[in-house]
């Protein structure tokens, strides 16, 4: 077997394994990239609590059926966030 | 996007975050953690099948210190055998929001509408109840429950005023859980009731009351070292904390920080959420059909 071959095999193999047990997916690196889905009165204040834990947490996607509540929530206290936040208004056009 | 936060009305919970986990998502769930039963099972084995992912429900209340302390304080025995817990979640006001021009009432007040909502005992209960749950490794096996649309008679759905009695079995407990909207005097309460103590418990603040000779027991203890440990307040409590805790949810996002970068798993999971969503949907079973649900084998989660 050639050594190429061998190493192919034993990555599909090792990545088999992996993906039967528990193994859990790399920790991103710095803050999580969060998006909130429903940016009504608890969304938006799970998004002020947020905007405490910058060390943790990156604002990325607001997303809700109603225009209005996109509307409001990308005025709210945690604008720093707001580098590149996508709104999205269809919870399917994601 | 690397995590999701869902908080949309409760019919849309399931499908959403079947989707984010698909998506290579962690996902954040609001509670209740979904609308019916069948999708609180179904929302096991799916998460079940993607362990990479975390998927934590937002019963934010249990990750305040002082809600651990007093899971400890429980099983440290320091309430005794607790027999009753009573539980109530009141407000006087109808509960609903303004709807914006443009809007219709179920956009907006989908908590009054039954195909959205599972009512004030998926909105506000289904804390109290999980707490249980979690508290005293347990379950209920019978639950019985009445309620209706008594003041609020403005085409709602949804009752405004609800009762669910909840049985124990196992540890011999009747849990009280009752929600109005027409009396605000005593807001939330929470009481967990025992041979040697009680504990009353608000979102951010604790206290103990022992029984008689429980104090009588601690002030024993106390005179030993000489220092003055408890200090009891005029209806004869002590604090179980001694600062003021900081909202729930800003403990519960600092953990669904620490379970994705750790990999640890959520002390609120899917399965002691899926066990809660089960305990709401017997109690609305319960009211709404007039019936006493029982627990089912398939039920046990945890």
């Amino acid at each position: 077997m050639k050594r190429r071959d061998f190493i192919e095999r034993t990555g599909l193999l090792a990545g088999g394994l992996l993906l039967g047990s528990s193994w859990r997916a790399a920790a991103p690196a710095g803050p999580v990239r969060v998006g909130i889905i429903g940016c009504g009165d608890r969304g938006r204040g799970i998004l002020s609590v947020l905007a405490q834990l910058k060390e943790q947490f990156t604002l990325t996607a607001i997303c809700d059926i109603l225009d209005f509540r996109l509307e409001t929530t990308q005025k709210e206290p945690s604008r720093f966030f707001r580098k590149n936040l996508q709104g999205l208004s269809s919870v399917t056009g994601r | 996007v690397q995590a999701v936060i869902i908080a949309t009305s409760l019919d849309m919970h399931f499908q959403l975050a079947v989707d984010a986990l698909k998506a290579g998502k962690h996902v954040y769930l609001e509670k209740t953690m979904t609308y019916s039963i069948p999708e609180a099972l179904e929302l096991v084995k799916q998460s079940a099948s993607l362990p990479a992912q975390t998927l934590m429900v937002g019963h934010q209340y249990r990750y305040t210190p002082l809600y651990f302390k007093v899971k400890d304080m429980i099983a440290k025995g320091y309430l005794g055998d607790v027999t009753q817990i009573d539980c109530r979640w009141d407000r006087n006001w109808n509960w609903r929001r303004p709807v914006p021009q443009g809007y219709s009432d179920e956009q907006i007040n989908w908590r009054m509408y039954k195909r959205h909502s599972g009512g004030l005992a998926a909105e506000l209960l289904s804390h109290q109840m999980d707490f249980i749950n979690w508290a005293f490794d347990t379950h209920p096996d019978e639950i019985m429950g009445t309620g209706g649309i008594d003041h609020y008679k403005d085409g709602r759905e949804t009752f405004d005023n609800v009762q669910a009695i909840l049985r124990y079995n196992k540890k011999g407990m009747i849990g009280n859980f009752g929600a109005t909207c027409s009396n605000a005097k005593e807001g939330y309460i929470f009481k967990i009731k025992g041979t040697r103590g009680m504990v009353s418990l608000l979102p951010q603040e604790g206290i103990f009351y022992p029984e008689k000779e429980t104090r009588k027991e601690l002030e024993t203890v106390d005179g030993v070292t000489g220092a003055s440990r408890f200090e009891w307040n005029q209806d004869g409590g002590t604090p179980i904390m001694k600062e003021k805790m900081k909202d729930g949810t800003w403990y519960a996002m600092q953990e669904f920080y620490n379970c994705i970068t750790e990999k640890k798993l959520p002390v609120s999971n899917v399965r002691t959420g899926a066990t809660t969503a089960v305990c709401v949907h017997l109690a609305n079973e319960a009211m709404y059909s007039h019936t006493i649900e029982t627990w089912k084998p398939e039920y046990n989660l945890i």
